[in-house]
């Protein structure tokens, strides 16, 4: 009976606390959809409307059509080129184009031969990731001119045609890539945030001491702190959530309740970090650079941004101990491919596994410290 | 007086927002004066610093500091706030230099007035050493050189010995005292009635308005009222049948106050007051000694006539059963080690229920280690405890129930409302559901704060909230108490108050454990103990352990007394001189064979010496006397 | 001017005593630098696929291989029983469906299809996956037994810059410039919050300095703790992705220090404006992390950025401290082709330290 009355007035306090701190419920509401626009609006991997500038010696219509080929499909916009190769090389040394391509004028004179025909590419490798994209296209354009030039003017025929189906994104819309990764990454470090400030507060103004000298166990204390923000969190996993489907348009495939019960998995783990800090920093500046050290591996792994199978190897070890991961596998795999508990339930085991673990380690360092 | 001031300060107001910081005060500063602005935290002092200090805004009102605005005769003005003015991180001499460099001094004079300061504050041995690591005292010292390292005309001190033991506070003013007879005028705030003996003239400001001013023997003798010490076997019945009689129209008595082993009675006619005093104290044993009224006095006579009546409720006790054991709190023989670091070190007390027991000592002494130790916060290393009649297991859930504690720092949360902070207190001590809006309404009437239960406690100024958490600490009628610096920040009113509501749960049964800053307020509890560096070096009633000093106290007053104190000093130990506003203090062991040849001694060197004559101890000097001679003797051992 | 020294010699002492600060300073960046130079890979690369085969024939066998050969894409045993099966459980990127005629349609000259499932959940792979599957088919054509083909046009494709197109050389000059804006200005602002929180703001409102006299001071101080961080973390990329200087040094350097002026300003900025040490750090950490982070073409090219935010990705001094870095380390351009950059910088660089100094331009309490 008393402990359920002192359980009472731990939970309402923790409440009440956090209602009021405008500072928190900022970051609860805001965070989620400040964090979301600014990584679907910022980060596209798309490689189109490439700048490429075009030296023609030829001026043949050969020439003409492989240069339309090259544009028709939006990767290259064509640009001024310059009058001559070393302007051209020049522009592209110097970042205003992104390509440049040199048609010799035998050209014309070669293909009537028979003979083969070198075109020149630059291509500014400065950003490797757009430069290897671009390299592709332009190589998989030319096999396909090749193709028509040596059927003639028959239709071509290629001996394989692969059906390429787009799975889950058909449309390839990059946000959908982005939005559930930045969901499951700003629920993290929300909640380890959070619960680390609701601790060191209590530390800092020195009223911990003073719940210490109170009837009440340690383990009320730490349910106390747990079970309010669990529930706060859980809202703002909501939030999340709608804002990813109602403003940016990502489909919401899966089970809601399966997505509900692994993000409250998450939110235990991320609450467990934050508890962790807190109790092992002395005060909020501590906790805060300190919390610089955990969260940048944590989401740098958690392939939220890149994709882990293109990580190094040593890091993709790495990763398999970063909970984040599994949690945005579990949420890409529920919001985007809609599959159920049985696709991915080893990862859910993991999460648990993960929760459990962090939960009892960090608050056992917080009520030795307590005691 | 003819000369131009150095400060004058027009009708000065100031608001934040809603609040009306300032009323409108006026006052002037005049060379060479020790200058003391006396009040509760919240008075309004440190605003009034920062206006003359040229860094805050009046919202009206004017300040002239040697004939400017303050903000233009910045580079002449020092200034020194509590505890805050170093950067610890850096050693002695990179904080003068630093604040030599922004001042532009330079290199030369830096060099001169550097090694002159640290010499006279004896820190020229640490000058490596870094802010951080230095005691309360010695870096309210260093604080003190770096304001004068640009030879400022005007000091703006703001409670600059908060938190800083009473040796050390002692030599500080020793300090401020000879500063002045090199020109420099001092303005001082300050919460300490003690330290407020020693300034030459006094403001008294209590919420935003001046109260008196004056010289402090002024400032006494205006109040027309004699203080009678009244020393009693049953004071508690004794204090009753007096505050009867007070209802009687004619019993002459403007106040009386309860300590810990005597009872205080203001009265405007001696002789009267003293025959009721006789016939209402029959079949008791009594002691008589008519005293002067001190500044305190002062103060809470000048406060109740300015506002309020004093309101004390009853807290609804619940009867419980007694105790079976007469002994709350026990210690024997208890340590605390920290790394290598001795923080406590032997000490053993006994605290029975009903008692009042006061721990005293600086920061930094172990005063807050011991206590939590004492209430099972902390494991000592060494040593056996006994808690509420328990052993073993100071920790069980049982247990703390029966315990109320309040910490040193705020112990309420300041994102919570007043009513919710106690709701909450009541939930997690389960105070029964038929006796929680009685006691909630005590602590909102003793607060004063009925009817805005619903304020943020933050929002509370620092006496209130610590009113707001003795009352929290108590709501469940603990059998052992443990107080941690329970009335800083307390105004004197309000602090009277909280030591009625301490008392009456003694009465009640409770035992309590006490520990402050403030040696006057020792005087309110049974018995008391210095820890100094760890140890417990002096226990006992507070009248008992005055008593035991040797020698006595004597007031000398000189023609020149700084002379006089320049001379003294090089004749005695220095820790038995120090110099007051118009009066130097000695302590003699022997005064019947030494005061006749010192004096002589004074006058023949041309130190005219008016008058002389013996005063009580104070805890304070007691306190001084027997840390000195402690650490004296401890030399002398270690030298043999 | 000689308040200014008497400023910054302090603040370089108080840096110099405070461990954590000065872990957080040199240890911090390094970690950080490590974490995104290795772990962050954009290329697709080890792509799992799984390989469904009913056909029984030789061509086929010669489609899977010649599919794997160039390490784009691995291959992952198959498991399940829908088509989808390995794409919803995770297993694989790809699942190719080769039908049961494959061989026989490419013996008759016929056209052989093949059923490609991609998982574009990952837009950016699912276009590698697909692009690399196609490419391989033409190849497959052209290489396989049927017929030998001529190319008549022969691509020689070049990439200047970073010709082994390798992955650290546009990551690691990028996350220099992320992490000198974030760290420096991490210090700054922690320096004057720091002497608000602790009060002793209130003997520099005592003393006669100036908002400029005392910026300037601080600025100073972390300007040459920022150039320290500089040379440690510009060091050990340089050992640990063996970048080598190719560019103009002399703009390089302007750059670096005009840049870090700019986000030790920034600091002073954030710090003057909060009151607290934790609000300041939050502050700071993030406007000033996820900007740099996202709004700089660090990770994807700039020009990506859609409209509202590529105004505002103009502005940010990371940006153009992003280009100076890739062109010192990867282009090797020359000092005019970048005097914008110079001029972006200093722009930056003042007009952050003039805010700075209008925030605690009163030195005095505010009411």
């Amino acid at each position: 009976m008393d402990y359920a009355i002192q359980l009472k007035a731990l939970i309402r306090k923790e409440l009440r606390q956090i209602f009021r701190d405008r500072e928190l419920l900022f970051l609860l509401l805001f965070m989620p959809v400040m964090q979301i626009t600014l990584y679907s609006f910022a980060l596209s991997p798309e490689v189109e409307h490439l700048r490429l500038g075009v030296i023609d010696y030829s001026n043949s219509t050969t020439s003409r059509e492989l240069i339309g080929n090259l544009v028709s499909n939006m990767v290259f916009d064509l640009k001024d080129a310059g009058a001559n190769e070393d302007q051209l090389a020049n522009k592209v040394k110097g970042g205003k184009l992104e390509a440049g391509m040199i048609i010799p004028p035998e050209l014309q004179r070669h293909l009537k031969s028979g003979n083969a025909t070198k075109v020149q590419i630059f291509l500014d490798g400065v950003d490797a990731n757009t430069a290897g994209i671009a390299g592709g296209y332009i190589s998989q354009i030319l096999a396909a001119f090749n193709n028509k030039l040596q059927s003639g003017s028959q239709s071509p025929k290629s001996a394989v045609q692969p059906k390429v189906t787009y799975l889950y994104n058909s449309g390839l819309e990059s946000r959908w890539f982005f939005v559930p990764g930045v969901l499951a990454l700003v629920l993290n470090l929300v909640s380890t945030l959070v619960s680390s400030a609701a601790v060191v507060r209590e530390k800092d103004t020195g009223t911990l001491e003073q719940l210490l000298m109170t009837p009440v166990s340690s383990f009320q204390i730490l349910a106390a702190k747990v079970i309010p923000l669990s529930a706060v969190l859980m809202v703002n996993v909501l939030i999340s959530l709608f804002v990813a489907v109602v403003f940016y348009g990502v489909p919401f495939r899966g089970n809601f309740f399966l997505f509900m019960a692994v993000s409250f998995l998450a939110i235990i783990v991320g609450i467990s970090i934050g508890i962790a800090l807190a109790a092992y920093s002395a005060n909020q500046r501590q906790s805060l650079l300190t919390s610089f050290f955990i969260n940048l591996p944590v989401i740098q792994l958690s392939g939220a941004l890149s994709p882990i199978e293109s990580m190094p190897q040593f890091w993709q070890d790495l990763s398999c101990l970063d909970p984040l991961r599994y949690y945005v596998t579990c949420v890409k795999a529920i919001m985007l491919k809609g599959v159920g508990f049985q696709a991915i339930w080893p990862n859910v085991v993991i999460l648990a596994v993960f929760a459990i673990v962090f939960l009892s380690l960090s608050s056992a360092r917080f009520r030795k410290q307590l005691a | 007086m003819t000369q131009v001031p150095v400060v004058q300060v027009l009708d000065l107001k100031k608001n934040y927002g809603e609040t009306q910081v300032l009323k409108g005060v006026s006052f002037s500063i005049y060379p060479g004066e020790i200058f003391g602005i006396v009040g509760p935290d919240g008075a309004g002092k440190t605003s009034a610093f920062h206006m003359l200090g040229g860094i805050l805004d009046a919202t009206s009102g004017d300040i002239t500091v040697l004939g400017k605005k303050p903000r233009d005769t910045r580079l002449e003005i020092g200034y020194l706030t509590q505890l805050f003015s170093l950067y610890l991180d850096l050693s002695i001499n990179e904080n003068i230099e630093y604040v030599a460099g922004l001042r532009q001094v330079s290199k030369n004079d830096l060099k001169e007035r550097r090694d002159k300061y640290l010499k006279l504050m004896d820190l020229d041995r640490f000058s490596n050493r870094l802010a951080g690591q230095l005691s309360g005292g010695m870096k309210q010292k260093l604080a003190l050189c770096c304001a004068l390292i640009a030879r400022p005309k005007l000091l703006l001190l703001d409670e600059p010995t908060t938190g800083v033991d009473p040796v050390s506070r002692r030599e500080f003013w020793d300090l401020l005292a000879s500063i002045t007879q090199e020109g420099v005028t001092v303005a001082v705030a300050t919460p300490y009635m003690d330290e407020a003996e020693r300034c030459h003239r006094l403001i008294l400001l209590h919420e935003g308005s001046i109260q008196d001013e004056g010289r402090p023997q002024e400032l006494k003798d205006n109040l027309n009222l004699k203080r009678l010490e009244l020393r009693s076997n049953d004071l508690e019945k004794l204090s009753n049948r007096l505050h009867t009689s007070i209802d009687k129209a004619q019993a002459h008595f403007t106040d009386i106050q309860e300590f810990g082993d005597r009872l205080d009675v203001l009265t405007d006619n001696l002789n009267i007051a003293q025959s009721i005093i006789q016939k209402e104290s029959v079949g008791l044993d009594l002691s008589i000694s008519a005293q002067e009224p001190t500044l305190e006095n002062v103060f809470v006579s000048k406060l109740k006539n300015a506002e309020v009546k004093e309101t004390t409720a009853r807290f609804p006790f619940v009867q419980k059963g007694a105790p079976s054991n007469s002994t709350a709190i026990k210690a024997e023989h208890v340590y605390k080690e920290f790394g290598s670091f001795a923080a406590v070190k032997d000490v053993s007390l006994q605290i029975d229920y009903g008692h009042i027991y006061g721990l005293l000592g600086a920061n930094g002494a172990g005063k807050t280690t011991t206590i939590k130790m004492l209430c099972g916060l902390l494991q000592p290393s060494k040593g056996q405890m006994s808690l509420g009649g328990e052993k073993g297991n100071l920790r069980s859930a049982l247990l703390r129930k029966k315990l109320g504690y309040m910490s040193q720092k705020f112990t309420l949360y300041d994102d919570l409302t007043i009513l919710e902070n106690l709701e909450f207190y009541c939930g997690v001590y389960c105070v029964p559901q038929d006796l929680r809006s009685k006691r909630l309404n005590w602590v909102l009437e003793n607060t004063g704060l009925l009817g805005e239960e619903n304020r943020l406690t933050g929002n509370l100024p620092g006496g209130w909230k610590q009113r707001l958490s003795f009352g929290a600490a108590v709501l469940h009628q603990p059998e052992v108490l443990f107080l941690d610096e329970p009335t800083s920040g307390v105004d004197p009113l309000a602090r009277r108050q909280m030591w009625q509501l301490i008392r009456d749960f003694a009465r009640q049964g409770t035992a309590i454990l006490v520990t402050t800053h403030f040696l006057e307020e020792a005087e309110h509890c049974s018995e008391l103990g210095f820890m100094v560096a760890g140890e417990l070096v002096a226990q006992g009633a507070p009248g008992k352990i005055k008593a035991e000093q040797p020698g006595s106290l004597i007031e000398l007053r000189f023609k020149d007394n700084q002379a006089a104190y320049n001379m003294l000093k090089t004749k005695l130990d220095s820790w038995r001189v120090s110099i007051f506003a118009d009066a130097v203090h000695l302590v003699l062991d022997h005064p019947d064979i030494e005061l006749e040849s010192i004096i002589e001694n004074c006058n023949s060197q041309g130190i005219e010496c008016f008058s002389s004559r013996r005063l009580p101890f104070s805890l304070e000097d007691a306190f001084i006397g027997i840390v000195k001679r402690q650490s004296t003797a401890n030399a002398e051992a270690s030298a043999a | 001017m000689k308040k200014i020294l008497t400023q910054c010699k302090k603040e370089l002492i108080q840096f110099r005593r405070d461990r954590l600060t000065v872990a957080l300073a040199y240890f911090l960046p390094t970690l950080a630098i490590i974490l995104y130079g290795f772990a962050t890979r954009l290329e697709a690369k080890n792509i799992p696929v799984t390989v469904r085969n009913y056909d029984i024939g030789f061509y086929s066998r010669e489609y899977i291989h010649t599919l794997f050969n160039n390490g784009q894409m691995v291959s992952v045993p198959w498991s399940g029983t829908k088509d989808t099966d390995p794409l919803d459980l995770g297993k694989a990127r790809a699942v190719i469906i080769i039908p049961p005629d494959f061989s026989r349609d490419i013996r008759n000259n016929h056209s052989a299809s093949v059923q490609v499932l991609v998982d574009a959940t990952d837009v950016n792979n699912a276009r590698v996956i697909k692009n690399s599957i196609i490419a391989t088919s033409q190849y497959f054509l052209r290489s396989g037994a049927m017929e030998q083909q001529k190319n008549l046009i022969v691509p020689q494709v070049r990439l200047w810059f970073n010709p082994g197109r390798k992955e650290s050389l546009s990551v690691a000059p990028g996350s220099i410039a992320v992490f000198l804006w974030i760290f420096p200005c991490l210090l700054s602002t922690l320096c004057i919050s720091r002497e608000k929180e602790q009060g002793t703001v209130l003997q520099l409102y005592a003393s006669s300095i100036t908002s400029f006299e005392l910026m300037a001071g601080k600025a100073l101080a972390y300007l040459l703790i920022g150039i320290s961080q500089a040379i440690v973390l510009i060091g050990s990329s340089c050992i640990l992705f063996q970048l080598s200087f190719v560019g103009n040094g002399l703009v390089f350097a302007l750059a670096t220090i005009l840049f870090l002026a700019s986000s030790v300003c920034f600091g002073l900025l954030g710090g003057s404006r909060t009151n607290s040490q934790s609000a300041a750090v939050q502050l700071v950490a993030t406007t000033g992390f996820t900007t740099s982070l996202l709004l700089s073409g660090f990770l994807y090219p700039q020009r990506n950025i859609l409209f509202p935010l590529s105004l505002l990705s103009n502005i940010l001094p990371a940006r153009y401290y992003v280009e100076a870095c890739r062109n010192f380390f990867v282009r090797g351009s020359g000092f005019f082709d970048q005097f914008y950059i110079l001029v972006a910088l200093g722009l930056a660089a003042l007009l952050i330290f003039n805010g700075a100094r209008k925030v605690m331009s009163k030195m005095q309490l505010s009411s």
